[in-house]
């Protein structure tokens, strides 16, 4: 556990020998800007806005995650192309618990910044108890994604068209929301749970039902994944 | 000719083998569906125009920027430029195949929604000279950086800045300096092909504009990357 937790910490100094890499870490920061001062900015020039508040923060929230999940998967995928990764393949550690506890960093810095925005928002006040469930879960898609992209992709240009795609896919159940009847048609989409999680925080309902379903796809999605990358990363 | 066109077949193959052709139809199914469930709800044209001028941009400025880092990486660009291939038949067919994928995949959104009631002439033109305008700035910032993050680093806010004619479109602002812009007569164009009742003078001002900045910024760009890509490669 030890060495796992050493290793995740030793993977994340990783991204600071990069410069641009680093620059991507400070994205989040900008999400947050955007919504603590130029939602505000633009809900004042154009009131009809507010009424679209709740699914802007939703987008927010995600793209937090994303951003982190993407940094990581550029970084996975490049230890693929200069063939680091069948080297990690030898270490005296499981796969599993070696994948994971690099996705322990993605995964907390996705959940913390989330946090934050919600904190930072001045739209609706949220229990602190769900706010830090809503982080969690949101936490939970910066390893998806990062795993996912990496998975599927040979080289850095697969990765980015991957990603594109990825994206389109955990953004697609805000569409939902426009049309009720559909809704639940995204509702295999983990996101969808995320988005209906902070859909029900925004109206002071119970969460306990999304959440529940939310974190029960991701956690399921995520074992799933970390499975087939055990297979196929190292070799 | 013939070379130019085996170049732009072979570009088809670099884009199909790095899965772009393949994910391009999925994400264009996607948004087509999109666009199917929400085509009766009120004022769906601004997003439709936003989505348009969102996807052939990516696939011109980040696909065209992957594809020559790929290619520096793996020193395809030394072993290509000691062969008779032209370098404008080298960024030309590069900046054709890709606007070719950015237009099919604007089709088939446009198609979704408005089904064939919008004019096609400029709206083929309009998404054509987006992916070609975003293409050669592609090109443009790969000449300065040839490392991923870098690239797409400098690519964001170039990006964002070619695209703020898009403010005065959605009416939060109204700068007449915007209509200078190179990316303005693709936009215009664009926005005219939904829209029966353009009078002609702004149709031919977009044309014109378009005319006149692509053959620029090519210029500029070409002259760019042939000194600090291929000539240093």
């Amino acid at each position: 556990m030890k060495n796992l937790l050493l290793l995740s910490i030793t993977d994340f100094k990783l991204i600071f020998r990069d410069s641009s890499l680093r620059i991507f870490l400070a994205m989040p920061l900008l999400i947050i800007a955007m919504v603590l001062f130029g939602l505000p900015a633009l809900i004042e020039e154009y009131p009809i806005v507010q009424h679209y508040a709740s699914y802007i923060l939703m987008g927010a929230s995600l793209q937090t995650s994303t951003m982190f999940g993407f940094i990581y998967s550029m970084v996975l995928i490049h230890e693929k192309d200069i063939q680091v990764a069948k080297v990690y393949g030898v270490l005296p550690v499981s796969k599993m618990g070696f994948i994971a506890s690099r996705q322990v960093i993605p995964f907390t810095l996705s959940a913390l910044v989330t946090f934050l925005l919600l904190q930072v928002q001045s739209f609706y006040i949220f229990k602190i108890e769900d706010a830090i469930l809503f982080s969690l879960l949101c936490g939970l898609f910066a390893p998806l994604l990062s795993l996912s992209v990496t998975l599927f992709s040979k080289n850095k240009m697969e990765g980015m068209t991957w990603f594109k795609l990825m994206n389109l896919l955990v953004s697609i159940p805000l569409v939902g929301f426009f049309i009720p009847c559909c809704a639940w048609a995204f509702a295999i989409i983990p996101t969808y749970w995320v988005f209906e999680t902070l859909n029900s925080m925004a109206l002071g309902e119970m969460i306990l039902m999304p959440i529940i379903i939310g974190f029960g796809l991701s956690i399921g999605l995520l074992y799933l994944l970390i499975w087939r990358f055990s297979k196929s990363h190292f070799s | 000719m013939k070379s130019f066109i085996t170049q732009i077949r072979w570009q088809f193959v670099i884009l199909y083998k790095n899965n772009l052709i393949a994910i391009s139809i999925a994400v264009t199914a996607i948004y087509a569906l999109i666009f199917y469930l929400i085509k009766d709800l009120p004022n769906v044209e601004p997003f439709l125009t936003l989505l348009i001028y969102i996807d052939p941009a990516i696939i011109g400025l980040f696909f065209i920027g992957l594809s020559v880092i790929m290619e520096h990486n793996e020193n395809v660009l030394p072993a290509l430029f000691v062969t008779p291939v032209s370098y404008h038949h080298y960024l030309l067919s590069k900046i054709i195949a890709l606007s070719i994928v950015g237009w099919a995949c604007a089709s088939g959104m446009t198609l979704a929604i408005l089904g064939f009631d919008v004019q096609w002439l400029h709206f083929s033109a309009g998404v054509f000279f987006t992916c070609i305008i975003f293409s050669l700035l592609g090109l443009f910032v790969v000449s300065f950086t040839t490392e991923f993050l870098s690239f797409m680093l400098r690519s964001i806010p170039l990006m964002l800045t070619f695209s703020l004619p898009l403010f005065n479109y959605f009416g939060l602002s109204d700068i007449s300096l915007f209509q200078f812009s190179p990316i303005q007569g693709p936009l215009d164009l664009t926005v005219f092909s939904f829209d029966t009742q353009t009078e002609i003078w702004p149709i031919i001002w977009a044309y014109l504009s378009s005319i006149i900045w692509i053959p620029l910024l090519y210029f500029v760009v070409y002259r760019t990357f042939v000194k600090r890509i291929i000539k240093a490669s």
